[in-house]
């Protein structure tokens, strides 16, 4: 993949390889898009107008709605540990504005806030929620947008953004604490407490809630990178990974799916079938 | 002479209202039990028809639900695995905690 191309969209450095110039203005039209419908700090956006209804059943738009089910979907595969309905979780956990502009504030956290997710359903177009219960997408929307980004290219290619990213076609990624791995085809994401972080009365906070706390999850992993068949799957499984701490390894071998975890103190763990995938390749070539 | 029966006592053998009597027993016996078989070949039909028909509730109304080995499938199905292999050229991306 000769031609690389970088920009920024939906708040993080997005990398196109192997896009032609039209196809590069397409990707960042479909960015843009996302960021408009999906952005929690934008005022016009399709997620802040949906949370604001009163109403328990909205109408959305198709690509709202794409995302939704993908979120109750990811919700369901892992068994409810990424969770859509955990926004006033996270904004008690004091990320409640742009995380560029986030200041160290005093104020202990908030309470602890449940999810509603049980209660959210799709039908269609329309989704229905019980009453005040309000969605953040983020945990699968900028996925969403790299598999989606990467169908816009006609040929081999890749789409990666802040970190994540899907392929068609082999590509070398570099790995957090070094090391490098060669994707054939999927996503590869890395999720973990390293990058979003911000103090709160005093204590460090992250974006990875634990839906049994309410709370910023406590977990061995800083990080847990994932190769899935799609950028979705890969992150929805980082995600889950991470918040499953010490099970998350096994949990990842169970669904066949190579994780790699780096501990607090940069200690590397490769589960089963990260090192499977890579002997079973470096045995046929 | 006229005969001086007393309906009390039992007539003789072959006399008419003694043949009369066995016949209404007989005729009483027969009615009793199609009475019974009906009765039985109706509670019968009234069961097989409770068992068959497709408007008859046979179990507790219960919320649909999909097996659970068939949802087990869906999940795995979401969480598929990518391709890995040893990196054969200086990387050209990263992947990092966003």
């Amino acid at each position: 993949m000769s031609s690389v191309q970088r920009f920024c969209a939906m708040g993080c450095e997005a990398v196109v390889g192997g896009a032609t110039t039209a196809e590069r203005r397409a990707v960042l039209a479909l960015l843009e898009q996302r960021e408009r419908t999906f952005s929690r700090f934008q005022p016009d956006s399709e997620l802040r107008r949906v949370n604001a209804s009163p109403r328990p059943a909205v109408h959305v738009s198709a690509t709202f709605a794409a995302a939704v089910a993908a979120a109750l979907d990811a919700a369901a595969a892992t068994d409810g540990r990424v969770d859509p309905t955990l926004l006033d979780a996270i904004e008690h956990a004091g990320y409640d504005a742009d995380f560029a502009t986030l200041r160290p504030d005093p104020r202990p956290p908030g309470a602890p806030a449940p999810s509603a997710r049980v209660g959210v359903r799709l039908a269609g177009r329309v989704l229905v929620r019980p009453p005040g219960t309000r969605l953040d997408l983020g945990g699968v929307v900028k996925a969403l947008a790299i598999d989606d980004a990467l169908a816009l290219l006609a040929g081999p290619g890749f789409v990666s953004l802040g970190g994540d990213l899907a392929t068609r076609g082999p590509l070398d990624v570099a790995l957090p604490r070094g090391g490098a791995v060669r994707l054939e085809r999927g996503g590869l994401a890395t999720s973990g407490s390293s990058g979003r972080r911000w103090s709160r009365g005093g204590e460090a906070q992250h974006h990875l809630i634990d839906p049994a706390t309410g709370r910023p999850a406590t977990s061995p992993w800083a990080e847990v990178t994932v190769c899935g068949a799609t950028c979705l799957a890969a992150d929805v499984a980082a995600k889950a990974a991470f918040l499953l701490g010490a099970q998350g390894p096994e949990w990842l071998d169970r669904r066949g799916l190579p994780g790699r975890f780096v501990a607090a103190d940069d200690a590397i763990l490769e589960n089963a079938s990260w090192r499977a995938g890579a002997a079973r390749a470096a045995a046929c070539t | 002479m006229a005969s001086l029966e007393s309906p009390l006592t039992t007539p003789p053998i072959g006399s008419p209202r003694r043949s009369l009597a066995a016949a209404r027993l007989r005729a009483a016996r027969a009615k009793f039990t199609l009475a019974t078989v009906g009765g039985l070949v109706f509670v019968a039909a009234l069961g097989l028809a409770r068992g068959s028909h497709a408007s008859n509730p046979k179990h507790r109304a219960r919320a649909l639900a999909a097996p659970p080995r068939f949802v087990d499938a869906v999940n795995r199905n979401l969480l598929q695995a990518g391709v890995l292999a040893p990196a054969q050229a200086p990387p050209e991306a990263q992947t990092s905690v966003s």
